[in-house]
C-alpha cells in the first residue's frame, strides 16, 4: 500500500539572530534529515521534548513553511515547493487542529459563523440551508449541542472550544489532520473526552492523523506508530506498544523512565534514569549522534559517527549505534573496550 | 516537634470580580507535618494556587481579595501580622518557587545578585560572605561551575537552571517550609524528573517542609507523603499519597485518576472521561455537592453539601461524598493498572 503522506530527507533550518543589525549567528537546525511515512487510517504520534523540531516537521507537512531540502509528497504528490494558489485545492484534503483553543478562535465571530466560512471558502455548501445542516451536523459530530453555532467562543469551556477547533478541521472533509498538541491546554478531565474523540473521528471517517505531543501518555493512548524526535532527528520509529515495552534507542528509554506515572509505587522494579545536563544548543548541535553527550552508554564510536534510522527488529527502527536489544553485545571492533558494561 | 508546622483553619478566600464577590476558597482546613510533603492537585480554577499565595500572605494588599480564618504556621498566626513582620516571615520562614521561571527572575540583574538580594533582606552576611553562600546555594541545587555561572544573566541560563536558580533563591535563607506552585509545568519530562529529584533531595538532606501544588497526579505519585484532591475550592478528598490513589472515596478523584491517560496503561478501546467541566466559580457556587452535575453517582442527598470527613476503617483518609463506605469500595475501585515496562 503506498503512503498518503512520504517525507523523505527532510530539512528545514531557520537562520538564528538576526534582529536590529541582520548579523545572522547561525542556522538553527530545527528539522534535520527526517523521513518517515503515514499510511491511510494511520495515526503517527510525534513525541518530543521543547525545541526537537515537532512542529516545524508539522508546519512542514502542512506547507505553513517550506523546507530548504528533502520531498513532502502527498498521494503521490510532491507538495514540497509547490506555490500558495497550487496548494489551495491540498487545504481542503490537509486540515490543522492548534494547541490552544483560547487563541485559534476568532473571539468576535459565532461558532456557525467561522464552520460556515470554512465550508464556504472551498466551494462544498452549495446553499445556505444546506450549509446550515452541515455546521449543526458537524457539532453534533464532535458531541456539542447545535444551539452553539450561535455562542461566541469567551461562551464556551476550554474543551468545548478545542471541540469546535475539531470541527472546523472536518468541516471540508480531510483525509489527513495534523493535530499539534491538541490537549496540552486542556485539564485532565476534559483531556480524555478529546483524545477519544479524534479517536472516534479517525475510525469513522478513516481519516490518517499526524498527532503531535510532549506526552508519552496521551501519545500512547491515540498513535498506532510513534516517532520520537531529538534535536530535529527522528531517533526512533516504532509501532506504538513497542516503543513502551522494548525502546530500543537511550533517549526513549530515558524519556520513558522521566514520566511521572500516577502510582505511588511505580518507581518499584522501574529503572530510574536521570539524564544530566540540558538538551544542547540547536544552533551547534553536536557532532555524531546528537544524544551521545547525555546518553549513559555513549562510546567513542558515537562522538564521531552519525547513526542512521535502521531497522533493528521488524517495523521497529531506531538510530543508535548500540542499541538496547537485551542480550546483544556492542558491536565494537575488539580493541575497543566498552566504557560500561551493557 | 509536636504539633504541624502549617495548619491552615477554615481558609476562605473570596475575589471582587466584576462587583460581586467570588468565592474561590471555601472553609478550607489542612495541616502539614514537619518534614512531610503535601501535594494540593486540582483542575484549573480549583483554587489550588490562592491558596498557596495565601499561605504565602501574596495578594493580601490587593483589595479586590477577602481573606478569612486562619493560617498558623510554626505556631503563629499569619493572619495577625502586618506587612513589615510577614515580610520576616517570607523567605526566612516560608520560602517559594512559581511555576515559570522565565518570569519570575529579573533579566537585567545577574543571577548570584537576584539569589544574594534574599540574603541581604534579611540580613545575612557581608557582600564577601554572602557571595561565598550564594555560590555555595548554586553548587546545592546542582548548577555546573556555580563559580563562574554565578555572574551569569538569567538569558544564560537553560529553562531547568533557572528553576534550579529559583530554587536557591527560595532556600537562601533557610526557609522551614517550601511552597512550589506548579514548579514543572514549565518544563520537558527529562527537566521534570532532574527538578523533583533535586526537591526530594534537599527535604531529605534540610528536613524541608514541603507544599508543592500541581496539576499532574503523576507528579503527586512520584514526590507525595501526602495529598489533597481540591475541587471548586473545597478539599474533596485527603490523605497518605498510597491511600487515596489505591482506594479513592470520593468519585472525583477516582474518575480524575482513571481518565490519565498514563503511559504504563495499554491502550484500551476508550477512556473512561468525565462530562462536562468544573463550575467557574466567578458565576456562583453550585449547590450542594460541586461535583454532583458531573457525578454519575449523586442521589437525593448530594443536594446538601458533605462534610469532610473519614471513615472508621482509615482515620487518615478524609473525603466530602455522602456514598456509603462500602459503596465507595464497590464503584470507585480502580482498574489495574496494566503491565509495568
Amino acid at each position: 500500500m503506498a503512503p498518503l503522506v512520504r517525507v523523505v530527507r527532510l530539512k528545514k533550518y531557520f537562520a538564528s539572530g538576526g534582529g536590529w543589525f541582520r548579523h545572522s549567528r547561525g542556522l538553527v537546525r530545527a528539522v534535520d534529515d527526517v523521513s518517515f511515512d503515514i499510511f491511510e487510517g494511520e495515526t503517527l504520534g510525534l513525541v518530543g521534548e521543547s525545541g526537537c523540531g515537532k512542529s516545524t516537521l508539522a508546519r512542514c507537512i502542512v506547507r505553513l513553511v517550506e523546507p530548504d531540502a528533502g520531498t513532502v509528497s502527498f498521494d503521490g504528490d510532491d507538495i514540497t515547493h509547490k506555490s500558495m494558489r497550487a496548494l489551495r485545492p491540498l487545504r481542503r484534503q490537509i486540515q490543522l487542529v492548534f494547541q490552544d483553543p483560547f487563541a485559534s478562535l476568532n473571539p468576535r465571530a459565532r461558532i456557525g459563523a467561522m464552520l460556515r466560512a470554512a465550508i464556504k471558502l472551498h466551494g462544498i455548501g452549495t446553499s445556505d440551508t444546506d450549509c446550515a445542516a452541515r455546521v449543526s451536523s458537524l457539532l453534533n459530530r464532535v458531541g456539542l449541542p447545535t444551539h452553539f453555532m450561535d455562542s461566541f467562543p469567551s461562551d464556551l469551556s476550554g474543551g468545548q472550544r478545542q471541540r469546535v477547533g475539531i470541527a472546523r478541521a472536518l468541516a471540508v472533509g480531510p483525509r489527513l489532520i495534523v493535530a499539534d498538541e491538541p490537549v496540552s491546554a486542556l485539564d485532565v478531565s476534559v483531556q480524555a473526552g478529546i483524545l477519544n474523540l479524534l479517536r472516534d473521528l479517525k475510525d469513522e471517517l478513516a481519516l490518517s492523523m499526524l498527532f503531535i505531543s510532549h506526552d508519552l501518555g496521551v501519545i500512547r493512548h491515540v498513535s498506532d506508530r510513534i516517532g520520537v524526535m531529538y534535536l530535529g532527528k527522528l531517533v526512533e520509529l516504532a509501532p506504538a506498544d513497542a516503543i513502551y515495552e522494548r525502546p530500543l534507542h537511550p533517549y526513549t528509554e530515558a524519556l520513558l523512565s522521566a514520566i511521572p506515572l500516577p502510582d505511588p509505587d511505580a518507581h518499584l522494579g522501574r529503572k530510574n534514569i536521570v539524564l544530566e545536563g540540558d538538551v544542547p544548543s540547536p544552533l551547534a548541535p553536536p557532532p555524531g549522534c546528537r544524544f551521545h553527550t547525555r546518553c549513559p552508554h555513549a562510546q567513542s564510536l558515537c562522538q564521531s559517527e552519525e547513526p542512521a534510522l535502521v531497522e533493528h527488529l521488524p517495523g521497529h527502527r531506531a538510530a543508535c549505534h548500540f542499541p538496547l536489544l537485551s542480550g546483544s553485545l556492542p558491536r565494537l571492533p575488539p580493541t575497543w573496550a566498552p566504557t560500561r558494561p551493557r | 516537634m509536636a504539633g504541624p508546622l502549617v495548619d491552615v483553619r477554615s481558609l476562605s478566600v473570596r475575589i471582587n470580580v466584576g462587583g460581586r464577590m467570588a468565592t474561590v476558597v471555601d472553609d478550607l482546613s489542612f495541616s502539614v507535618a514537619a518534614g512531610e510533603v503535601l501535594c494540593i492537585v486540582g483542575e484549573s480554577g480549583c483554587g489550588k494556587t490562592v491558596t498557596a499565595r495565601a499561605v504565602m500572605g501574596l495578594s493580601r494588599s490587593d483589595p479586590s481579595f477577602a481573606f478569612a480564618g486562619e493560617i498558623v504556621f510554626d505556631g503563629q498566626n499569619l493572619m495577625e501580622l502586618d506587612e513589615t513582620e510577614m515580610r520576616r516571615v517570607r523567605g526566612a520562614g516560608i520560602g517559594m518557587i512559581f511555576q515559570d521561571p522565565m518570569t519570575s527572575l529579573n533579566p537585567l540583574h545577574r543571577i548570584g545578585e537576584q539569589i544574594g538580594e534574599a540574603l541581604a533582606t534579611h540580613g545575612r552576611g557581608g557582600r564577601q560572605l554572602r557571595r561565598q553562600l550564594v555560590i555555595d546555594l548554586l553548587q546545592q541545587v546542582g548548577i555546573p561551575n556555580p563559580e563562574a555561572r554565578i555572574d551569569d544573566y538569567p538569558h544564560q541560563f537553560s529553562g531547568g537552571m533557572r528553576q534550579r536558580a529559583m530554587i536557591a533563591m527560595a532556600l537562601a535563607c533557610g526557609p522551614s517550609l517550601l511552597i512550589a506552585d506548579e514548579p514543572t509545568t514549565a518544563l520537558d519530562v527529562t527537566t521534570q524528573k532532574q527538578i523533583l529529584t533535586l526537591i526530594s533531595r534537599l527535604k531529605a538532606e534540610r528536613g524541608m517542609t514541603v507544599m508543592l501544588i500541581t496539576h499532574d497526579l503523576g507528579v503527586v505519585a512520584e514526590i507525595a507523603d501526602r495529598v489533597m484532591v481540591m475541587y471548586a475550592g473545597q478539599c474533596v478528598e485527603t490523605g497518605l499519597v498510597r491511600s487515596v490513589f489505591g482506594k479513592p472515596r470520593h468519585p472525583y478523584t477516582a474518575r480524575l485518576l482513571a481518565s490519565i491517560p498514563a503511559a504504563n496503561r495499554v491502550r484500551s478501546a476508550r477512556l473512561p472521561s468525565i462530562e462536562g467541566a468544573p463550575p467557574v466559580l466567578t458565576e456562583g457556587r453550585p449547590e450542594g455537592c460541586p461535583f454532583r452535575p458531573r457525578c454519575n453517582q449523586a442521589f437525593d442527598r448530594c443536594i446538601e453539601l458533605p462534610p469532610l470527613m473519614a471513615d472508621a476503617g482509615d482515620t487518615d483518609h478524609f473525603d466530602r461524598c455522602w456514598l456509603p463506605a462500602s459503596l465507595k469500595a464497590l464503584l470507585l475501585k480502580q482498574p489495574e493498572p496494566g503491565p509495568e515496562r
